[in-house]
């Protein structure tokens, strides 16, 4: 009498290799990225926020998410532009979010220069111009924001910033325009 | 060139990022010394604001974000996706309407008035007239309808045999005992009149309705008016 025996399909050392060198390169390709875009993100935060806790939350949030939907994403070439994206947004939430608090506790006390508490060195490096730079910087459209973080950022080309956002070069030249020449209007 | 102009132009080669102005503003701001001022001053204030940013945007990126990074990625690697599929969504949102309209469907109809087969012959009569609209082909009749009320009341009908009508399932001891605590029981006491043994039900007598005869009626002319008339 003939038994019939159903086999799982065995797995080989060769697929157990396989599988680890893909798994090992894909951690590879993400530890690149990372080191790439991780400044990026937590640079972009930081120009929403003006605080690096909270970019640095942001920024880890962000490359999270990315890493996440990293295989959703059809051009992984345009990888950087995807995380400063997300890394804008994020941070523009909880710059939202933290303004609104800040209203909320300013409404039932004693009205406090900032809600954010800076380092010494924060402290130091700050002065009134900064102060009114960055009251004025809030008051942008995001639009303008993002690009005029992007332009102060060390080593962005307006072709760079231009990809990065995915707008026409010439739309970055009048945004930044119209941005420096608002920050110069509401500083004078 | 107007001052205004000058100004208006230096302005705006500063805020494009540009490094020198037109050669007409480069001569007259040599020539104007209110332009020239205008033009330091303004050439500091965007400096100021190159440079604040610069300090703004290009901090130091801590170590511990990317050690946080990695350590967060051990926690949810990439092949457990902490994101539930889209589906998921949708089974829980049909389950959950599923058993909503299965609950509302018990408040409705409970368990003894699922099936109306079975409480055939179960009367009615609090049940509401129906407003029935007799369906008609004519188109007379159409516009008007004759509404006919139709007190829909369920009845044991008369040609279905007793045995169709649901009754409750009592044993053969248990009535010789219920008989026998009856009989027991004193007459002069007052017996609840659920505990007697039903009497056969009579069916009403017919009742003959007698017609009022009248005799016959006879007119008289009264005597005092024919007195007075005289």
């Amino acid at each position: 009498m003939q038994e019939l025996v159903l086999n799982p399909p065995e797995r080989t050392l060769a697929d157990d290799a396989a599988r680890n060198a893909e798994r090992t390169s894909a951690r590879e390709e993400w530890e690149a990225r990372l080191v790439d875009c991780g400044p990026l993100a937590f640079r972009v935060a930081r120009g929403v926020l003006r605080n690096t806790a909270d970019a640095e939350d942001v920024a880890q949030d962000a490359l999270l998410r990315a890493y996440r939907k990293f295989k959703d994403l059809r051009d992984p070439a345009r990888f950087r532009a995807w995380v400063v994206k997300i890394s804008f947004r994020l941070a523009l939430d909880r710059w939202r979010s933290k303004r609104r608090r800040e209203q909320r506790e300013t409404s039932w006390s004693t009205p406090i220069p900032s809600g954010v508490s800076y380092s010494v060195e924060e402290i130091a490096a700050s002065s009134e111009f900064q102060g009114r730079l960055e009251r004025a910087l809030d008051d942008l459209p995001e639009k303008f924001r993002l690009v005029l973080i992007l332009s102060a950022m060390e080593g962005h080309t307006l072709e760079e910033i231009a990809r990065l956002v995915d707008i026409p070069i010439g739309t970055v030249k009048s945004r930044l325009f119209f941005a420096r020449k608002k920050l110069a209007e509401k500083l004078k | 060139m107007n001052c205004r102009v000058v100004q208006k132009k230096m302005m705006h080669s500063l805020a494009s990022g540009m490094a020198t102005v037109s050669l007409d503003v480069a001569e007259h701001e040599r020539s104007c010394a209110a332009c020239q001022a205008f033009y330091e001053q303004e050439r500091a204030l965007f400096c100021s604001i190159d440079a604040g940013l610069q300090t703004m945007v290009n901090q130091p990126v801590p170590l511990s974000c990317f050690v946080r990074v990695r350590a967060r990625l051990e926690e949810f690697p990439a092949s457990r996706s902490p994101w539930t599929p889209r589906w998921t969504y949708a089974a829980v949102a049909a389950s959950l309407f599923l058993i909503l309209s299965g609950a509302i469907f018990r408040k409705q109809f409970p368990r003894g008035d699922a099936s109306p087969e079975a409480n055939r012959g179960v009367a009615r009569a609090d049940r509401e007239p129906v407003l029935e609209v007799p369906a008609t082909s004519s188109p007379t009749a159409r516009l008007r309808p004759a509404p006919v009320l139709v007190a829909k009341t369920a009845s044991i009908p008369p040609d279905q045999p007793e045995g169709a009508v649901p009754q409750v399932i009592v044993l053969a001891e248990e009535k010789q005992a219920f008989a026998r605590f009856v009989a027991r029981v004193p007459s002069g006491i007052a017996v609840p009149s659920a505990l007697k043994p039903t009497e056969p039900q009579q069916a009403d007598a017919a009742m003959d309705i007698a017609l009022i005869e009248i005799q016959e009626v006879q007119i008289a002319p009264l005597d005092s008016m024919n007195g007075d008339g005289q």
